[in-house]
């Protein structure tokens, strides 16, 4: 009976965390999108002093993110975004008409993790 | 280097907190989804060994929730008879009486060889010595030898007028009474009373009641303390 007990716990425990980091995923993921969005209409009002700001913020959030994701998503996955993340500041500093085209790819990225976790019927099967 | 010890090393307590939560028994005697998660488990577990790629998350929830699922359904086939049947099948006479039961032994897919083999396990080379030869859920052969044919001891001697040849069959398991173990040895309902009454006992306060066609028997009441 003790060893049932264990399992059930454990097995609460396991559905209990999936689906809080579920959520924590989703919230993050729309923080996220918020904030490329939001540095893509700076960059496009020209405001490039206050989105070079705000891309060190992102950064410091994605590395918050990367250590949480880490956990649940396959590292490859992670380091094409990583990379396309540092490259933002350089484009930046360019003025490379690269820059939004990386950020949508950023946020689609991120969509695309979150979608590989979220059991779809089509993803379970 | 040391991201694949470290791993190793986290790995290895978990595949021995799994082992240890399935609970103790020999290889031998896994049942046949015992043996399946056993190998699950240490398949399961190589790969985040290996690939670091993985999150070690990937390893250890497919790990623990299948040990988990499995000590479940061990508690659920303990409780009900009919779910234990068909998550570990049930026992098959092969032989009876010295005859081959041909027909249960192509179910099984059992070739002569194997069981042959089996009894050879068991000391028996001829299959005129085999009263009962059982396949057992885990796939393991036992015999009951014919009483010419067993090692006389001091109840062979006391008993040697007895008829029974057949070995005891258990009437009531866990509160259960089988009506068809009770055909099996020519026994009624009034008896299996007689012998409750004489117990003080209702069926479902017997753990286990055993008897053969001599109705000599052996009744086990429910232990009432908790389980630890």
């Amino acid at each position: 009976m003790k060893r049932f007990v264990i399992s059930v716990i454990l097995l609460a425990a396991i559905i209990f965390g999936s689906i809080t980091s579920l959520f924590v995923f989703d919230r993050k993921n729309d923080e996220m999108t918020e904030r490329i969005s939001y540095i893509q209409t700076l960059y496009k009002q020209n405001k490039t002093d206050e989105a070079e700001e705000k891309l060190a913020r992102l950064d410091r959030f994605w590395n918050e993110y990367y250590n949480f994701m880490s956990f649940i998503v396959q590292s490859t996955k992670l380091e094409e975004i990583s990379l396309s993340v540092s490259k933002l500041e350089y484009l930046l500093k360019m003025d490379s008409e690269e820059f939004l085209s990386e950020c949508d790819s950023i946020k689609y990225g991120i969509q695309m993790i979150y979608d590989s976790e979220f059991p779809y019927l089509h993803s379970i099967f | 280097m040391l991201i694949i010890f470290l791993r190793a090393l986290i790995l290895y307590f978990m595949v021995i907190f799994s082992v240890r939560l399935m609970g103790k028994r020999q290889i031998g005697e896994l049942q046949p989804s015992e043996l399946v998660i056993t190998i699950l488990v240490s398949n399961i577990a190589t790969l985040p060994i290996e690939d670091i790629n993985i999150p070690l998350a990937t390893g250890l929830i497919p790990m623990i929730s299948l040990v988990c699922f499995d000590v479940i359904m061990s508690i659920v086939t303990l409780k009900f008879k009919r779910i234990r049947r068909v998550v570990s099948g049930k026992p098959r006479i092969v032989v009876f009486n010295g005859e081959i039961d041909q027909k249960a032994l192509k179910q099984l897919r059992y070739s002569v060889d194997d069981m042959m083999e089996g009894l050879r396990e068991q000391g028996v080379f001829d299959i005129k010595e085999v009263q009962y030869a059982v396949v057992e859920t885990t796939g393991r052969i036992n015999i009951l030898q014919k009483k010419d044919y067993q090692p006389l001891t001091l109840d062979i001697v006391e008993n040697k007028n007895a008829a029974s040849q057949n070995p005891p069959q258990v009437i009531i398991e866990d509160g259960v009474v089988s009506q068809k173990a009770l055909d099996m040895l020519g026994l009624n309902e009034k008896w299996l009373n007689n012998i409750l009454n004489k117990n003080t006992v209702k069926p479902r306060d017997v753990f286990f009641l055993s008897s053969d066609e001599d109705k000599n028997y052996t009744l086990i009441k429910k232990c009432r303390q908790r389980e630890g």
